[in-house]
């Protein structure tokens, strides 16, 4: 490793452009911020309506829904380009500066540069009527004309004589959010509330985990609406001749209620757009398990995706309201400032080290960088600008031409020979000997909250910290038995929550494979562990950590140590 | 059991339970069953589940309440009220209840016989001439066989 | 310390035993007791039927105490939770103290707010205190296992009681038995209801519950009961027979109330203590410790 070399570019040319996809408000509201703040936009939407459906935020009123349309059509900054009916075609390069082939509805193309990417598409809005197999009616409505019902005359829901029953029904046929659940709620409250009414609120799901939801299920209590929590049946809805009957099983009195409500109410369902698919597949990022654009993933939240440069805000990631919405465009505008808003340049970090003559030029890097961080033209190239410097293409560069800045093989090396040696001197008796490589991310946070709690480590067993389970080359695992290592463990991150899409699968996918060499080699495969966990876990991390102890402890010294010792 | 049409709920009921003491908080249950996991009762004899109650009162069952005969069997323990996290009064709640039920005619002849021993004689245990000849033999102070003073503090029994 | 003894309806009827070796302990150990002859039903047992006449009841009482200047100490739990209760409405809601004086002043009374409702345990932890109990020992109980039973009462409602004990973890009994020498044996559900006010309700339930409590402790190992409540010594005590015959068990555990307990540790004799007024016989638990009879 002595002649290694830097190939990374010095300096990366940055485009102070950006792009951002619509349809819809805060797109629209996005392109006004960055354009305010000195910075070229293009505003491109699949659709010919840049300005999206305000209902897709709920029925209440609001200045910028309403404003969007005009602002688009009244755009006289030329630093705004809008093209509607346009379609991200191809997509290259990398943060800073980013090659896009756009395409209109004439097949006209195109291809942009760019800084920084927003995705900030809405959803689709469905009905709840045809899921449930019933039709709109005088008494079955929907939630959104609940609330243009509610919000525009005064004397409507109030009865003369008893008072009207109304009866809400979130979820069950189709994914609920916290954002319909919490207008439903809203809006129940203000039946209760203002119009007297006896209000029933059956759900399949409470969104509490939401912010202020917790907060506004209780001033619903307060204010009397009745919450039914079903999770072993859904409730079953009758409408003839205009009366709708709701028949469910009331888990907690275990007997069946009937209700003949004056108005049944059913929230809009959110549909992802048809084109995340094929547009997720070109941009290179995840999607969830709905179809928006940020995947699972909860290092993404709020407002990231599994690429550098691209951030997903608002209706690109499912219904939210306006305000979140415009929450989330300033915290990107302010991020984008940071990567391409300071001069001309960005600084290339150096994390990356390459070594050309080691490189074979086999693609794995590139096809294994989760970031899309790498580049090829004869040979790879390293956007600093887009690694997160997880060093899985480190680990899985057969050549070992790659290398992380402050985890580089031999220093790894280092740490597991002095951790053996440093035992072999102190405790000569047992010779007992744990190695136990953790992600920064995770096994490290939670080693120390367990140290926090109370929790010694035993002094045999020593953590190699690294920067991703993904980072765990199969010869450290290797270099660690051949040094006499009685155990051996790589703990990551829970499945789906690797901060690199899947640093921790491929790890555990290299235990698997070390455990059939151990065999071959003699030694019992129990002797080599994966663990995951969350950063927050340190009882977990203590009780992995003592199970792992009691197992190796029970296996005894390794047969490799004593060929080492002798 | 049998199915329950929320046209015999009376929502009057859960409006009158609010304004009384013990029935304040009524509303903030989130039905997490620690109550009926905490009640001794309910460990003994299924039909008494103070949940259950809370729940069809919030319902409104006005008479599927009162009426019942479940409610004369909280042992008025509190071990629930200590424990809700939702800060219900729930044996205060009981209490509301039973008294709701007395008004409304439907107290078993045990508890009007006691309140009408109380009321009339001052204790539900009267003592008489044989009580206190006990108590002197050993050692223990004389107590008033009759009491006049409740016919005064409740003239209208 | 000078109190008004508040027996309740149930003492002296049926706990006389507990009457006799509280005022016989309380002496020594410096509780100077006044009775208030025209005290009557605390409230408790009227609370189901009708709120606004348990209060009633409980002003009254409170009155009485605070015409003499005193503070009112309980041997019955029910009783110490009505009145406490009672007490700290009225101190802290005018309304209700306005409306309960002008039902008093008819009989010449009225209430301000400001009498302290303390029962007998309590009384002895805090005010005469461990190291003055100490003083007082004469037999060491180390040979006897004990099962507390602290009820509900005592503890609960706990915003009643200003903290003086923890009601998921009490340890006021714990600490004032420990002192006599005896094992105080835990077991499962200490802090469970006895059953008895579901006594007239519903039998059946009342004595499942206390059915439970005697598994628990038998399991356990004790010896015998301890507790500090007439109604809840009625349910081990007095109905530990029917128990025992209704689901063909036997428990054979004598129940003692504290100061029962407490007296003997203090070298009194089993009759001035009235032991032998105990449902349960005490007789072979307790013959190492009194030769003579």
């Amino acid at each position: 490793m002595d002649k290694i070399k830097n190939s990374t570019p010095k300096d990366i040319p940055v485009s102070r452009r950006v792009l951002i996809l619509g349809p819809g408000a805060v797109s629209v509201f996005a392109a006004r911020e960055l354009t305010k703040m000195g910075y070229e936009v293009i505003l491109i939407s699949p659709s010919k309506n840049m300005a999206g459906n305000p209902r897709v935020y709920g029925a209440e009123k609001s200045e910028t829904t309403a404003v969007a349309p005009a602002l688009i059509e009244e755009n006289g900054d030329d630093r705004l380009r809008i093209l509607p009916s346009t379609e991200i075609l191809e997509f290259g390069g990398y943060p800073g500066n980013f090659k896009i082939k756009i395409q209109d509805k004439e097949n006209r193309d195109e291809i942009v540069e760019a800084g920084a990417i927003i995705l900030a598409n809405e959803p689709f809005l469905k009905t709840g009527f045809d899921n449930w197999g019933i039709k709109e009616s005088e008494t079955v409505r929907s939630l959104l004309w609940l609330e243009s019902a509610l919000s525009s005359s005064e004397d409507c829901f109030i009865s003369q004589d008893l008072p009207l029953k109304t009866v809400f029904i979130c979820g069950f046929k189709h994914h609920s959010t916290p954002f319909s659940q919490q207008r439903a709620i809203k809006a129940a409250v203000k039946l209760a509330k203002e119009k007297k009414n006896e209000v029933l609120f059956i759900t399949e799901h409470f969104k509490v985990a939401h912010l202020g939801m917790e907060r506004l299920t209780r001033i619903a209590r307060e204010a009397g609406v009745l919450f039914v929590k079903l999770s072993e049946t859904i409730p079953e809805i009758k409408n003839k001749d205009n009366k709708t009957t709701v028949i469910y099983h009331d888990e907690t009195l275990d007997q069946k209620i009937k209700v003949e409500p004056d108005y049944l109410v059913l929230e809009e369902a959110y549909e992802a757009p048809d084109g995340n698919t094929l547009l997720a597949k070109r941009l290179g990022v995840n999607l969830d398990t709905n179809g928006f654009l940020q995947g699972d993933n909860i290092h993404n939240q709020p407002i990231y995706t599994n690429r550098n440069g691209i951030w997903a805000i608002g209706p690109a990631k499912g219904p939210v309201s306006l305000e979140e919405g415009f929450e989330e465009t300033k915290a990107a505008v302010l991020d984008i400032h940071g990567l391409v808003g300071q001069g001309d340049w960005v600084e290339a970090k150096g994390r990356v080290i390459f070594d050309e003559r080691r490189c074979g030029e086999c693609l794995t890097c590139y096809r294994l960088c989760p970031h899309s961080a790498i580049s090829f033209e004869a040979r790879p190239i390293f956007h600093e600008s887009a690694c997160r410097a997880c060093g899985i293409c480190a680990a899985g560069c057969p050549g070992d031409a790659i290398q992380i800045a402050h985890f580089i093989d031999d220093e790894i090396d280092t740490q597991i020979e002095d951790a053996i040696i440093t035992e072999c001197e102190q405790k000569k008796e047992s010779g007992f000997r744990v190695i136990v490589f953790c992600c920064e991310n995770s096994a490290v946070e939670a080693a120390r909250i367990a140290a926090f709690k109370g929790f010694k480590l035993p002094r045999e067993i020593k953590l190699i910290t690294v920067p991703c389970a993904g980072r765990v080359d199969l010869s450290y695992l290797l270099k660690a038995f051949e040094s006499g290592a009685d155990g051996v463990a790589v703990f990551g991150c829970h499945h789906e929550s690797c901060k690199s899409v899947m640093g921790n699968t491929l790890a555990k996918k290299r235990v698997e494979l070390i455990k059939g060499a151990l065999e071959e080699a003699g030694l019992e495969k129990e002797r080599l562990f994966f663990g995951s966990m969350a950063p927050g876990m340190g009882f977990e991390f203590e009780k992995i950590v003592t199970e792992m102890e009691n197992t190796i402890r029970a296996l005894g010294q390794s047969p490799l140590q004593k060929t080492a010792d002798r | 059991m049998s199915d329950l049409n929320l046209k015999s709920a009376d929502a009057t009921f859960i409006h009158e339970l609010t304004e009384q003491p013990g029935g304040e908080k009524v509303r903030a249950c989130f039905t997490c069953k620690t109550c009926s996991a905490s009640c001794p009762i309910t460990a003994v004899n299924e039909t008494f589940n103070p949940l259950r109650i809370i729940r069809l009162a919030l319902y409104g069952f006005r008479d599927q309440v009162l009426g019942s005969d479940f409610i004369w069997l909280c042992s008025s323990c509190y071990s629930c009220q200590e424990r809700c996290p939702q800060g219900v009064c729930i044996a205060d709640f009981m209490t509301l209840l039973k008294n709701m039920a007395v008004k409304a005619g439907y107290a078993p002849t045990g508890i009007r016989a006691q309140k009408n021993l109380v009321t009339k004689d001052g204790r539900i245990y009267p003592l008489d001439d044989f009580d206190n000849k006990k108590r002197k033999k050993i050692g223990l102070p004389q107590l008033p066989t009759t009491c006049e003073v409740v016919k005064r503090l409740f003239p209208e029994e | 310390m000078k109190y008004a003894l508040f027996l309740g309806c149930t003492i002296p009827a049926r706990g006389r035993n507990y009457e006799l070796s509280a005022r016989k302990i309380a002496q020594p150990l410096g509780i100077d007791i006044v009775d208030i002859e025209d005290f009557i039903c605390c409230g408790f047992p009227v609370k189901t039927s009708d709120m606004d006449a348990a209060m009633l009841l409980g002003g009254y009482n409170l009155a009485l105490a605070q015409q003499q200047g005193l503070d009112m100490c309980t041997l019955c739990s029910s009783c110490t939770s009505a009145l406490t209760e009672t007490a700290h409405h009225l101190s802290e809601d005018r309304t209700t103290r306005n409306l309960i004086n002008k039902r008093l002043n008819k009989v010449g009374l009225q209430y301000e707010g400001h009498v302290k409702v303390r029962h007998f345990a309590r009384v002895l932890f805090e005010e005469v205190g461990e190291a003055e109990i100490k003083k007082h020992i004469k037999r060491d109980l180390s040979d006897l296992k004990i099962a507390i039973h602290y009820g509900c009462h005592y503890l609960k409602p706990s915003e009643i009681y200003d903290g003086f004990d923890n009601a998921e973890n009490p340890n006021t009994l714990d600490t004032l038995i420990a002192l006599t020498g005896a094992e105080v044996v835990d077991y499962p559900g200490k802090n469970r209801c006895c059953g008895g006010p579901v006594l007239p309700v519903h039998e059946k339930t009342a004595m499942a519950v206390t059915k439970q409590k005697l598994d628990d402790i038998k399991t356990a190992g004790a010896d015998a009961i301890c507790l500090i409540c007439p109604f809840c010594s009625v349910m081990y005590d007095g109905n530990q027979k029917s128990i025992e015959s209704e689901f063909e068990t036997e428990y054979n555990l004598p129940v003692l109330y504290l100061p029962q307990l407490l007296g003997l540790a203090m070298g009194y004799d089993r009759k001035e203590l009235g032991l032998n007024m105990n449902v349960v016989k005490t007789k072979k638990l307790l013959a190492g410790y009194f030769e003579k009879t």
